[in-house]
């Protein structure tokens, strides 16, 4: 698998935003590590039969689609949303103060 | 101790923002009070969560491993919650492991967090916590008032009327000349100094392992258990009759040991643990025959109690009423 953004720069989008209510970017992030998991999950299932192998190709093939495209979805949110992706900092207006919530 | 007093809440969060609004967010949790830190590193831990009742750590990616915080908080405060807010994947998954290798996390929650989700249950261990922290106050206050074989026995929910055979050692003090005290004192003066001697004794009575059954008067009825009873409730006669309470107002003491019933006696409206027996009513007689300052005890109680004392007087075969022969019993002035 392919990475854009390493497992560690993922925790780090996902730290920054710690609250549900304003963590697009980290649902995002949360759902690609998600996809990581599954797919190193089924990477070790034993293939016993034709199908298993079938089906188990079919996950992995379709889990790195999905995981791609969220991956380009997570760069360009961040693209869109101005954080620093240097060092992939939540920019400062988008953080809120206690009183929004 | 207030049982009703508010919990310690310490939070430990390395950003400042994230850290602003967890701060916001639980500070509307009733009965509880907050405490923020940046981070755990170079910090007295005993002295930084010496009252936390609950310890809530927001853990990012890259700060240090927890993994000697988390379990020394729980060598620490054993009964602490303590709630850890990570990201999902590889730090959750380290952390999953410290748990497994030792025990140190009671929730673990998942970031981006839902705060309502987190609120609630902290409002619910909180308050759980709270009735745990009044439940033990009263369990000490009655520990306070009952010996605590009389606990054990009374939540084994014995009838009222039954009764167990046990050997004991019993003990009785009476303060000496106490018409004369109350005489010269006022009632209100006396009572505060009879308060004062008795929970001097009482102490006692508990460091050497026995239990008070109840006050009598001007003194106290307690009984020691064990292999050691005699020896210590001797080692517990002295320490009383040596304490200042006693310089400034004497006691006598009466000691004696053998097999002593216990039970519950009372009526429904009203029970109260109690032992009775000829031994009971031997150290009693004893207490009111010793002098102030002394201990008269059994001979059979200081044969048993051979190591107490370096040397013990001679027995002298005192006649006791109620008892149709002489009972040799030793009269110790320490």
């Amino acid at each position: 698998m392919k990475n854009q953004f390493s497992d560690q720069q993922l925790s780090h989008i996902i730290d920054q935003s710690l609250i549900y209510q304003c963590a697009c970017p980290a649902q995002v992030a949360k759902h690609l590590i998600g996809l990581r998991d599954l797919y190193e999950y089924q990477q070790n299932c034993i293939n016993q039969t034709a199908t298993d192998k079938a089906v188990h190709q079919r996950i992995a093939a379709d889990t790195l689609r999905a995981h791609s495209a969220l991956e380009e979805c997570l760069y360009e949110v961040l693209f869109l949303e101005e954080w620093d992706m240097a060092t992939l900092t939540m920019p400062v207006s988008l953080q809120k103060t206690p009183r929004d919530f | 101790m207030d049982a009703l007093a508010d919990l310690e809440i310490a939070i430990f969060d390395s950003s400042a923002y994230t850290r602003s609004l967890l701060l916001e967010r639980l500070a509307r949790i009733e009965h509880c009070s907050l405490h923020a830190h940046e981070a755990w590193l170079d910090k007295p831990l005993d002295k930084l969560l010496a009252n936390a009742s609950v310890v809530i750590l927001n853990h990012h990616v890259n700060d240090t491993p927890p993994v000697d915080f988390l379990p020394h908080i729980k060598r620490l405060l054993p009964h602490c919650l303590v709630v850890v807010v990570t990201s999902p994947g590889a730090p959750r998954r380290a952390l999953e492991a410290l748990h497994t290798q030792q025990p140190c996390i009671d929730r673990l929650f998942d970031k981006p967090i839902d705060l309502a989700q987190l609120s609630e249950f902290l409002s619910e261990r909180v308050t759980a916590l709270r009735q745990q922290k009044k439940l033990n106050h009263e369990h000490l206050n009655l520990l306070r008032f009952l010996p605590t074989g009389a606990l054990r026995r009374i939540f084994a929910q014995p009838a009222p009327g039954s009764a167990e055979l046990f050997d004991m050692t019993v003990m009785f003090t009476d303060i000496r000349d106490s018409t004369q005290l109350i005489v010269r004192e006022s009632a209100r003066a006396y009572f505060a100094n009879l308060n004062r001697v008795l929970a001097s004794q009482a102490e006692l009575i508990r460091r050497y392992d026995g239990m008070v059954v109840k006050t009598t008067g001007d003194g106290l009825l307690a009984v020691f258990e064990g292999a050691a009873r005699c020896h210590l409730a001797l080692k517990c006669a002295s320490a009383i009759q040596q304490s200042s309470e006693a310089k400034s107002t004497p006691v006598g003491i009466g000691i004696s040991d053998g097999l002593v019933l216990t039970g519950i006696l009372g009526t429904a409206e009203h029970f109260h643990f109690d032992v009775i027996g000829a031994h009971v009513h031997l150290a009693a007689r004893l207490c009111s025959l010793a002098a102030a300052g002394e201990i008269l005890a059994t001979q059979d109680v200081a044969s048993k109690a051979r190591f107490a004392f370096e040397s013990l007087p001679l027995p002298d075969a005192l006649t006791v009423r109620g008892f149709n022969e002489a009972v040799p019993c030793i009269h110790i002035t320490t």
